[in-house]
């Protein structure tokens, strides 16, 4: 082997090595991508079956939906978070009996979870503040997982959380699950 | 002779590879000389002179609240904020242990706010903080313990793993900043002189656990083990951020650490009328962070408290260093109209 051809193959191999290790890493991030994308769109067709959805009178508001389209009304209460160095902002609307929180995903803001104020608002499945552990149970089972008095059930990407002090139900928040 | 030359043509070949290597790493990394600006401020302290009698470490609220150039003013205190943006504990730990490798301060300021974190958050935050470290041990120890499920070292080793796919965002900046950095900061303290007042706040929801978690304990007591072994003392604070919400429930936790020590703990939430912060003035995102006029207020009452209550020297006296610091404090005011 003659020296051009082994300086030739030094290159080679070191451009090669680059070449290979970036294609692996975008390959595999393209990968992900797709099965999260397709994690959404699995979601959004069958929204019923496997999110939890949380109704105020005719009006359905599923996590992670745009927010411009709920066509919400005029909020009692508006805050923005900015993140210590991040361009997107959180914001947190406030109106009678809940708290709609939202993530900036692109131009648009997606419901990141919902916060429950009083015992006025309720789940779909007819759990307010004030109720018991029994009644959790009752309406959504033992399938939970329980952090401290934190009680979480999750349908895909959503989940509901209830913290329960005393036996009785003292928040209820639905959080969507992001990347 | 001819064998000689062979290897060493091979060498010099691999040589520029690996220069190649080095440059295309550095050119694809990001700069944040004039975008993310937060990015850079780990760094600037290499370039400092090492005279520092205050070191602060923390996350946000300390590079945007405490104002070094202030303390200075008011009391000759010199001081660098060695914050970043959602400064773990542990990151904290380690950013204060490689401080110590370029000096001893005589007191470290510590704000307690990222006690309510227990795991990373994010590799945004990660990177702000870490990628301008220099290489050392402790950059090897801050990656391992940050490090979330989908990273891995190698793309902090090797930045071109992590931002290969920059090649076709590269601007100007890339260019400029290939091989020098920019000042961002006055000694840590990123300026902000935006308003923008607390109108309302969220709801002050309850949690499931106010308990702050083994991990969070076992790095302030790192922290604190490392400042005794060099004979610095150690304050805690808690900067006047109205939101996320300061729990009761977490300063209880701190106060009864800081009795336990015997260590110094200023809640700078209870002390918002002393200060003078006016929340409709003083702050420039609804309270999260103080603005300039705010932060000018704070460090003014911190510089009283800190001349009361430690042994600090008036560098106003010294030459040599108050020549650096009239220098700084020129660009500083120019800077602040």
């Amino acid at each position: 082997m003659n020296k051009k051809s082994i300086i030739v193959a030094i290159i080679a191999i070191i451009v090669i090595v680059i070449i290979g290790i970036c294609i692996f890493m975008t390959q595999n991030k393209e990968t992900k991508q797709v099965v999260a994308e397709n994690d959404v769109q699995e979601q959004s067709n069958n929204v019923t079956q496997n999110t939890y959805e949380f109704k105020d009178g005719d009006k359905t508001i599923n996590l992670n939906s745009n927010f411009a389209e709920l066509n919400m009304p005029k909020e009692n209460n508006y805050y923005e978070v900015q993140s210590c160095a991040f361009n997107g902002m959180d914001k947190i609307y406030t109106y009678d009996h809940y708290e709609i929180r939202t993530y900036p995903d692109g131009d648009t803001d997606k419901v990141a979870s919902i916060y429950f104020l009083d015992e006025q608002a309720q789940t779909q499945e007819g759990v307010k503040i004030g109720d018991s552990f029994e009644t959790m149970t009752e309406k959504y089972g033992e399938n939970y997982e329980n952090l401290d008095a934190k009680y979480i059930y999750t349908k895909g990407k959503t989940q509901i959380n209830f913290i329960i002090t005393d036996n009785l139900i003292t928040s209820i928040e639905y959080t969507y699950i992001t990347d | 002779m001819k064998r000689f030359f062979k290897t060493l043509k091979i060498i010099a070949i691999i040589i520029i590879a690996i220069i190649i290597f080095y440059i295309l790493n550095k050119l694809l990394m990001p700069k944040y000389m004039t975008d993310l600006v937060e990015g850079s401020m780990i760094s600037q302290y290499y370039r400092e002179p090492k005279n520092h009698e205050v070191i602060f470490i923390g996350d946000c609220e300390v590079y945007a609240n405490f104002s070094p150039m202030v303390l200075y003013e008011e009391k000759g205190i010199t001081s660098y904020v060695r914050g970043s943006s959602q400064q773990l504990i542990w990151q904290s730990y380690y950013i204060l242990k490689e401080t110590l490798k370029y000096e001893i301060p005589k007191v470290v300021v510590f704000n307690v706010n990222s006690m309510r974190y227990s795991e990373p958050v994010s590799e945004a935050y990660n990177r702000l903080t870490i990628d301008k470290m220099k290489w050392s041990k402790e950059k090897y120890d801050i990656i391992k313990t940050s490090m979330l499920e989908e990273e891995n070292m190698l793309s902090y080793i090797f930045p071109i793993l992590r931002y290969h796919d920059r090649y076709d965002k590269l601007t100007k900046e890339d260019i400029t900043y290939l091989f020098k950095e920019k000042d961002n900061t006055y000694q840590g303290f990123l300026i902000n002189k935006n308003i923008k007042p607390v109108q309302s706040l969220p709801t002050k929801r309850p949690l499931a656990n106010y308990q702050f978690e083994d991990i969070d304990y076992e790095y302030l007591q790192k922290i604190l083990d490392l400042c005794k072994q060099n004979n610095i003392q150690l304050l805690l604070i808690k900067a006047p951020s109205v939101y996320p919400f300061w729990y009761d429930e977490y300063n209880e936790q701190i106060v009864e650490f800081a009795q336990k020590n015997n260590i110094n703990f200023i809640n700078f939430l209870d002390k918002v009328d002393e200060i003078g912060i006016d929340y409709t003035q003083d702050t420039y995102d609804g309270g999260l962070h103080l603005n300039l006029t705010g932060a000018t207020k704070l460090t003014k009452y911190f510089s009283e408290y800190l001349k009361e209550n430690y042994e600090l020297t008036d560098y106003r006296n010294n030459s040599d260093v108050d020549k650096i610091y009239q220098e700084k404090l020129e660009m500083y005011h120019k800077d602040i109209m």
